[in-house]
C-alpha cells in the first residue's frame, strides 16, 4: 500500500514573527532557505515507521513592514521543491526512479496590532491568512503536494518579554494561536515559547524555541472522503529548535536555524535546517 | 550584496536533491506446489507443478527441479513432476531446489492413494488382503481425509473440473489468515484468497479495519511485503472497515 506523508509547512515563518511590531515605514525582509529530508515518520499512532526518502526544499522571501508604529504587515512568500529518493533493491531487481516537483507554495499573509506595550513588556495579536497557492496535488501521482488547497484563517496573540540577568539582556516571547482550517480538515490550536539573548557586542543573537502544532480533530477529512485530495488530516508536532542571527552591518544579517521533532502524528520525524540572509531598513 | 543575493537564490532554486535508497528487500525463497492434490486412485498417474519464488519474490522461469517420492512403494514419481499411484496407502511428493545462496529449498504436500474395488475375484482378494495389512493407519487417515474432502467438496467443487472422471480429488484452492501489518498504522482482520474456476477473489472479513489517516492507500498483490515493486496493482482501497471483497485480475501459471 502507498503511503503519503504530508507534513504541513505552512506559518512556519509568521510563527516566528516578533511581538514587537515594527516602526512606521521600518522594514524586515529576508531570504531564506528550507530543508527537511526523511527516511522515517510519525504514524497516526505516533510511532515511528521507515518511508522511503522524501524531502522538501522552500526558498522564501519573508518581509514585515510597519504600516504605523502598532500595525505591521506581514508577508511569506514560499517556492517549494518536493521529491522522492530512487530506489536501489538488494536484490538486482530494476531500480526505481526518484520524482521532484517544485511550485509556488502557500502563500501567507497577516497582520500583527501591538495591543500594549510597557515596561519591556510587548502585547500584540495577529490575524494570519493561509493561502491556497500551493499544489495540492503535485507529481505523477498527486502525492508531492507543495500546499493543502485550503483557505486558513488564524487568529494568534503574542506576548514578549526583555529583562536582563546581570549585565546580560535577555528577551522571552510566547504565542497561541487557533488556526481555522477549511475543506474538512480539523482547526489546530498552536502554542511557541522563545528565549534569546545578543552577544560578541549584539552582533551575535542566540535563541532557542519550541512549539507545538495540536488538531483539535473537529473535522472528518479522511481516506474515506478525501475526493481525491491527499493531503492528511489532523497532523500534529511538537518542535524543539534553536537559531543563531549574525549582524555582519547595521542592516544585513544572516540567520542558521535547526529544529527537530521530539512527538508527532502523521509527520517526518527529521531535523528541519533553515539559513536566511536578512535585510533590515 | 544585491548581486551576492540575487546569485545565491538562483543557486537554491535550481538545487536538486534527489538521491537513492537502497532497499533490503530480501524474503525468503519459496517454493510452492501450486495443484496438490488429497487422494489419488490406484493406476492413475498426475502431473504435479511447482513454482519457485526467489530472494526477491520473484517468479523464477523454468527452475530446476528435482522431484522425489516417499515411500516408494506407494507412488512412484518422475523428474517432470508426474506420478503414477502404485498402492493404496499415504504417500508424500517432496520437490526440491536450489536458492542464490546455496541452500536447498523444499516442499512437499502428502496424500493418499486409495484402493481401487475390482470386480476380477483374484484382484479383489489380492486388494483386501493389501488394505488389510494398512488397515490401521488407512483407517484413521481416511476419516481425516473424508472431513477435508468434505471441506473441499463444499467450498471449491468447481477446482476439481479436470478430474472428473479419474478420481483424483485436488486440494482446496484457497488461503485463509490473518492480515498481518508491517507498520504501525492499524490494518488488521482476516482474509480469504480463493480460486472459483478462472476468477480469484479476495475477501476481507467482518473483522478487517484498516487507518483512514492517510489518504492514497492502495491494494497490491505481490510476493515481497518489503516493496510494491513488481506487484500488481489491484485497486485504491476505499473500505476501510468490515466485509467486502475484490475481484483480482487472473494471473499467469
Amino acid at each position: 500500500m502507498k503511503k503519503y506523508i504530508t507534513p504541513s509547512l505552512v506559518l512556519l515563518a509568521i510563527n516566528a514573527s516578533a511581538q514587537w511590531t515594527q516602526e512606521k515605514g521600518k522594514g524586515y525582509y529576508k531570504i531564506g532557505a528550507w530543508f527537511l529530508e526523511a527516511n522515517e515518520h510519525y504514524t497516526d499512532t505516533s510511532l515511528v515507521d521507515p518511508n522511503i526518502t522524501r524531502g522538501h526544499f522552500i526558498t522564501s522571501f519573508y518581509g514585515r513592514v510597519g504600516l504605523t508604529n502598532k500595525l505591521t504587515l506581514i508577508g511569506y512568500l514560499p517556492y517549494t521543491q518536493v521529491y522522492q529518493n530512487g530506489q536501489r533493491f538488494s536484490s538486482g531487481l530494476p531500480s526505481l526512479p526518484g520524482e521532484s516537483f517544485a511550485s509556488l507554495g502557500d502563500i501567507d499573509l497577516a497582520v500583527e496590532y501591538q495591543l500594549w506595550k510597557k515596561k519591556g513588556w510587548a502585547f500584540s495579536t495577529s490575524l494570519i491568512l493561509g493561502l491556497p497557492t500551493g499544489d495540492d496535488a503535485g507529481g505523477s501521482d498527486g502525492s508531492y503536494q507543495t500546499g493543502d488547497d485550503e483557505f486558513n484563517q488564524s487568529l494568534q496573540f503574542n506576548l514578549g518579554k526583555s529583562f536582563p540577568i546581570g549585565k546580560q539582556n535577555f528577551y522571552f516571547k510566547s504565542n497561541i494561536s487557533i488556526n481555522q482550517r477549511s475543506k474538512g480538515y480539523s482547526d489546530e490550536w498552536h502554542f511557541g515559547l522563545e528565549t534569546g539573548t545578543k552577544i560578541a557586542k549584539d552582533k551575535l543573537l542566540l535563541l532557542g524555541r519550541f512549539n507545538t502544532r495540536q488538531s483539535l480533530q473537529n473535522e472528518s477529512l479522511s481516506a474515506v472522503n478525501n475526493n481525491g485530495s491527499i493531503f492528511a488530516n489532523n497532523v500534529e508536532v511538537t518542535n524543539l529548535g534553536g537559531e543563531i542571527i549574525y549582524g555582519f552591518s547595521k542592516v544585513w544579517s544572516i540567520n542558521f536555524t535547526r529544529s527537530f521533532p521530539i512527538s508527532g502524528k502523521v509527520i517526518y520525524k527529521a531535523p528541519a535546517l533553515a539559513a536566511g540572509i536578512a535585510l533590515e531598513l | 550584496m544585491k548581486n551576492a543575493s540575487f546569485i545565491i537564490v538562483c543557486f537554491l532554486l535550481l538545487l536538486s536533491c534527489v538521491g537513492e535508497d537502497l532497499v533490503n528487500d530480501y524474503v525468503d525463497p519459496d517454493l510452492r506446489i501450486s495443484n496438490a492434490i488429497l487422494s489419488i486412485p490406484e493406476g492413475i498417474q498426475y502431473q504435479f507443478t511447482a513454482r519457485f519464488f526467489d530472494e526477491s519474490g520473484t517468479k523464477v522461469e523454468n527452475p530446476t527441479l528435482v522431484w522425489l517420492v516417499d515411500p516408494h512403494t506407494a507412488v512412484s514419481i518422475a523428474q517432470d513432476g508426474s506420478i503414477q499411484a502404485i498402492a493404496a496407502g499415504e504417500a508424500t511428493v517432496i520437490v526440491q531446489t536450489t536458492g542464490l545462496q546455496g541452500d536447498i529449498i523444499e516442499a512437499r504436500t502428502t496424500f493418499s492413494v486409495t484402493a481401487v474395488t475390482s470386480t476380477d475375484t483374484s484382484t479383489s482378494t489380492s486388494e483386501t488382503s493389501r488394505m488389510t495389512a494398512d488397515s490401521e493407519t488407512s483407517t484413521l487417515t481416511t476419516d481425516t481425509e473424508t472431513s477435508t474432502m468434505t471441506m473441499e467438496t463444499e467450498t471449491s467443487t468447481t477446482t476439481i473440473d479436470n478430474n472428473i472422471g479419474t478420481g483424483i480429488v485436488l486440494a482446496p484452492q484457497f488461503y485463509e489468515g490473518e492480515i498481518i501489518s508491517t507498520s504501525s498504522y492499524i490494518l488488521e482482520g482476516n482474509f480469504r484468497y480463493e480460486h472459483n474456476g478462472t476468477q480469484i477473489t479476495l475477501s476481507l472479513d467482518e473483522n478487517y479495519r484498516a487507518s483512514t489517516s492517510l489518504p492514497g492507500l492502495y491494494l497490491n498483490l505481490g510476493n515481497n511485503p518489503n516493496t510494491v515493486n513488481g506487484a500488481i496493482e489491484i485497486a485504491k482501497v476505499t473500505v476501510f472497515n468490515g466485509a467486502h471483497e475484490y475481484i483480482l485480475p487472473p494471473l499467469s501459471n
